[in-house]
């Protein structure tokens, strides 16, 4: 069996402690977190400008980082995208890509060039200097930059975080393909869900120093292993479910659990606004909608059921009303896990 | 009207001096443009030059070394190499004259040693020499170029060196191709600091005898009397003066500052073995020569007859010079305060023009300085006991020249622009918002710099005055050609004191200067680690 790229295990640093993360060839991971939760110092520790105080790093098989030994940065073959981009600001764009080329022939180099700015579309940017172009051409340069010596693994930190809505729209799409078309392996450090949601084929939550939860976007939505991933990723109701002769109920109704045997008696489950359907039941309704809340084309409302509060997606529906009384049902993607308490 | 008034104080005595030009020269001066302005110019160059190229190497390299590795004694240097500011350079001069002539201890130890007669039956560097004034100057001015490149090549460039090296770059690169073009403009700014510095030099040069053209104006002043020989000695000084302006202004042209960049702060790499002990030798030297040996020095020559000199009388001149310094530092912030509030209020183009004309001052000699303020107060002076004599038959001699006035006046045009740097920083961090937010509350002008602007700036106003101070305590050149008879600062007592070689009593004046001249260096050290303490940790 090919082993994983990159294989980390029992790194601590700072707020890390004994973080465990594999990343496969060619896949694209992002460290999501919270400022603070150590996912910059994660991956400074992995291109080795920064030093772990213990733990163990492979690359390709290769020990990187350990009790035994330290591989320079230099050496790593690991490339960087840095939050402030880097760019040298005294050096033309053609020459801050060049810069990590300069082992390689002058034909090579110009061969490499000229591809990196096609990839990136920065085709006419060659002579300028960093300050004489925008933010999204920095972050296009950074990458070319980066990419150009072909690295093993492509570090991103926070890629995204300097850039406007739209730009960053769009290249969060563009990167993706590109780094799928030429089979880069990735990691992106974001504290934005949405990043981390439209790049990667997996993401790490990180909180408390350790790895909440592994899992590609749509399993962390639908079932997050921790309260912290479940907000995280969306809006969230929380609501407690108890096992009653193998059947798992809750004040909303009843719910499937996945693999409900290794589950204990009672839990949290997370519950997604969209997953609640209303009906209106003016007689017979056991909850009231509280307020209606517009976010954008949709529609949410608080209902009150039983004195607890929950969010619903009404989606587009503008018909409803603030004090109608309602039932409510439950139309679940898939079964459910409970969370573990962080 | 506050811009207009300061740089009002830069511009007439700039005028004055240039106006001679206007005049025919006076014999005196076709003496001195015969025989002596080469012999100034060249000395001049020679000391500017050298101090200006050496302090850029020292600085550069002592700060390379902090920054990028860690060695015995490493947080201690990082601090102490700061510390040669703290001396004034012509005490610096008079210690190093004293210990290394040959009946200082050195050469005695050298001749007890190995068992030498006299200074004739070996060779040793002469001091008292053009070298040796560039010598002294470069330990005691250094640390302007190691203040602004330490923290580039320590926080600022950091992220850019950490990109070089995952770009595969080594050390050689890194310094070359990334840490140099970035660092260039500060240690060109700094080295450029010190050559200012070098050329308004008058006490160490003076003392080692070396006539360059701070001693040329000195003593065509007094031993002349020739104020308008003087002058346009003075403007050739000036002409230097702009040069290394322009320089300075050119040196930032097309470069992009990295200052601005929030570094990441990587820790050093740690050196082991004779490299550790190499770079802490590297370190030590430059503290050690540019302020612990002169410090020692000092304190052990003061311990001499400490009983003699720490009379009233010392104690009556270290309170008139704390009182002319901190009395007249309290106007220049005043007035610097007052000028940048004018421009913040009126934003406009020609108010900031005239607030860095208000700047210019620091950059024109002490000695430059004095000779334009003699010049239009000596004509005020005379104008005025003319008419008295003609009105009323009075005869009151020359009121303001010979008087304090004329000092202050001095010192203002120096150190106003030493008074608004620390101010116009603070303003930098109070949002305009704020002034917009007290008007549209209706408080008036006045009522925003009391109780909007005095407290928000209070740590920077009592900063400013501080460095003001001492800066005025320090000042040489000026206060001896302006100083009324009979007058004397703790800086020409201890100056006078050893020109008369009297060694015991000049270092306890010396003494006093280079404790006061600790607070500075300290406050530079706070504002150094807090402006960049959370990227260090």
């Amino acid at each position: 069996m090919v082993p994983p790229l990159l294989e980390i295990s029992q790194l601590s640093k700072f707020t890390l402690a004994d973080v465990q993360l594999d990343v496969w060839r060619g896949e694209i991971v992002t460290l999501l977190g919270k400022s603070g939760s150590g996912k910059s110092t994660l991956l400074r520790c992995i291109c080795g400008i920064e030093r772990p105080d213990s733990g163990l790093i492979r690359l390709d098989g290769e020990e990187i980082e350990g009790p035994n030994r330290f591989l320079p940065p230099e050496h790593r073959g690991v490339g960087l995208v840095f939050q402030n981009f880097a760019l040298f600001p005294h050096l033309t764009v053609e020459e801050n890509i060049r810069f990590g080329l300069k082992q390689l022939p002058a034909g090579e180099q110009q061969r490499i060039l000229r591809q990196q700015m096609a990839l990136q579309q920065i085709e006419g940017l060659e002579k300028r200097y960093p300050h004489q172009i925008s933010g999204g051409q920095q972050q296009r340069v950074a990458v070319a930059r980066a990419l150009a010596p072909s690295p093993r693994l492509l570090l991103l930190d926070e890629p995204f975080s300097n850039l406007d809505e739209q730009v960053r729209h769009d290249l969060r799409i563009e990167l993706r393909e590109l780094f799928k078309a030429q089979g880069i392996t990735a990691i992106i450090v974001s504290h934005a869900s949405n990043d981390a949601v439209t790049t990667s084929d997996r993401i790490a939550f990180l909180d408390g120093g350790q790895i909440q939860q592994l899992a590609p976007p749509v399993d962390a939505y639908d079932q997050p292993s921790t309260p912290f991933v479940a907000s995280y990723l969306g809006r969230a109701n929380l609501v407690t479910a108890r096992q009653r002769e193998g059947r798992w109920t809750t004040i909303l109704g009843e719910v499937p659990i996945d693999d409900p045997s290794s589950e204990p008696a009672e839990g949290v489950l997370c519950i997604r606004p969209e997953w609640i359907g209303l009906e209106r039941a003016p007689e017979t309704g056991d909850a009231t909608i509280q307020r209606i809340e517009t976010i954008g084309p949709q529609h949410f409302a608080t209902i009150r059921m039983e004195s607890e509060d929950f969010l619903v997606n009404l989606a587009f529906d503008r018909s409803w009303q603030p004090g109608e009384r309602v039932r409510v049902h439950l139309a679940l993607p898939r079964p459910l896990r409970c969370l573990r308490k962080t | 009207m506050w811009p207009v008034i300061g740089s009002l104080f830069v511009l007439i005595p700039i005028g004055a001096i240039l106006s001679y030009w206007l005049a025919p020269p006076s014999d005196d001066w076709s003496h001195i443009a015969e025989n002596l302005l080469g012999l100034y110019i060249r000395n001049t160059v020679a000391v500017v030059g050298g101090v200006g190229l050496l302090s850029a190497i020292l600085g550069t390299a002592t700060a390379w070394l902090t920054a990028h590795y860690t060695f015995p004694g490493h947080r201690f240097l990082q601090r102490a190499l700061i510390l040669p500011l703290a001396l004034p350079a012509y005490i610096v001069a008079f210690i190093y004259a004293n210990l290394l002539d040959s009946a200082g201890p050195v050469q005695r130890g050298i001749r007890s040693l190995f068992g030498f007669e006299s200074a004739r039956d070996y060779w040793f560097p002469q001091i008292l020499s053009l070298p040796g004034v560039i010598f002294i100057l470069t330990i005691a001015l250094y640390p302007y170029v190691y203040l602004v490149t330490m923290p580039i090549f320590r926080w600022h460039a950091r992220s850019y060196t950490d990109a070089g090296r995952l770009l595969g770059g080594n050390w050689w690169t890194r310094i070359t191709r990334i840490e140099m073009p970035l660092a260039r403009p500060a240690i060109v700014g700094g080295a450029l600091l010190c050559m200012m510095e070098a050329l308004a030099d008058y006490g160490s040069v003076k003392y080692f005898g070396v006539r360059t053209f701070t001693v040329g104006i000195y003593r065509t002043w007094f031993s002349f009397g020739d104020l308008p020989a003087a002058a346009r000695l003075c403007s050739c000084m000036l002409l230097g003066v702009f040069l290394l302006i322009l320089l300075e202004r050119l040196s930032r042209r097309g470069r992009v500052s990295v200052a601005q960049q929030e570094g990441t702060g990587c820790p050093a790499t740690r050196l082991h073995g004779v490299r550790a002990w190499l770079a802490t030798l590297l370190c030590a030297l430059p503290f050690s020569l540019g302020f612990l040996i002169p410090f020692l020095s000092l304190a052990w020559w003061a311990t001499e007859d400490w009983r003699l000199v720490l009379t009233q009388d010392y104690w009556a001149m270290l309170s008139r010079s704390l009182f002319l310094a901190l009395s007249v530092s309290m106007l220049c912030v005043l007035l610097a305060w007052l000028a940048l509030f004018s421009g913040r209020l009126l934003r406009k183009r020609g108010v900031t023009a005239l607030n860095q004309t208000m700047s210019l001052g620091y950059a024109v000699p002490g000695a430059v300085v004095s000779v334009g303020i003699l010049v239009p107060l000596a004509a005020f002076d005379r104008g005025l006991a003319g008419w008295l004599d003609r009105q009323f038959g009075w005869d009151i001699g020359l009121l303001v020249t010979g008087s304090i006035g004329a000092l202050v006046i001095a010192y203002l045009v120096r150190f106003l622009a030493v008074a608004s740097q620390p101010i116009d920083a603070a303003y930098q961090r109070i949002p305009v918002e704020l002034d917009d937010a007290s008007f549209s509350l209706g408080r008036a002008p006045s009522r925003l710099l009391g109780s909007v602007h005095r407290p928000l700036l209070q740590r920077s106003l009592i900063a400013a005055a501080i460095l003001v101070g001492i800066d005025i305590m320090k000042e040489l050149p000026a206060t001896l050609i302006l100083r009324p008879f009979n007058f004397d600062t703790m800086a020409t007592k201890a100056f006078e004191l050893a020109s008369e070689e009297q060694l015991s009593a000049a270092s306890i004046y010396a003494l006093t200067l280079g404790l006061i001249g600790l607070v500075p260096v300290f406050l530079l050290c706070r504002y150094l680690e807090r402006s960049h303490g959370s990227a260090a940790t």
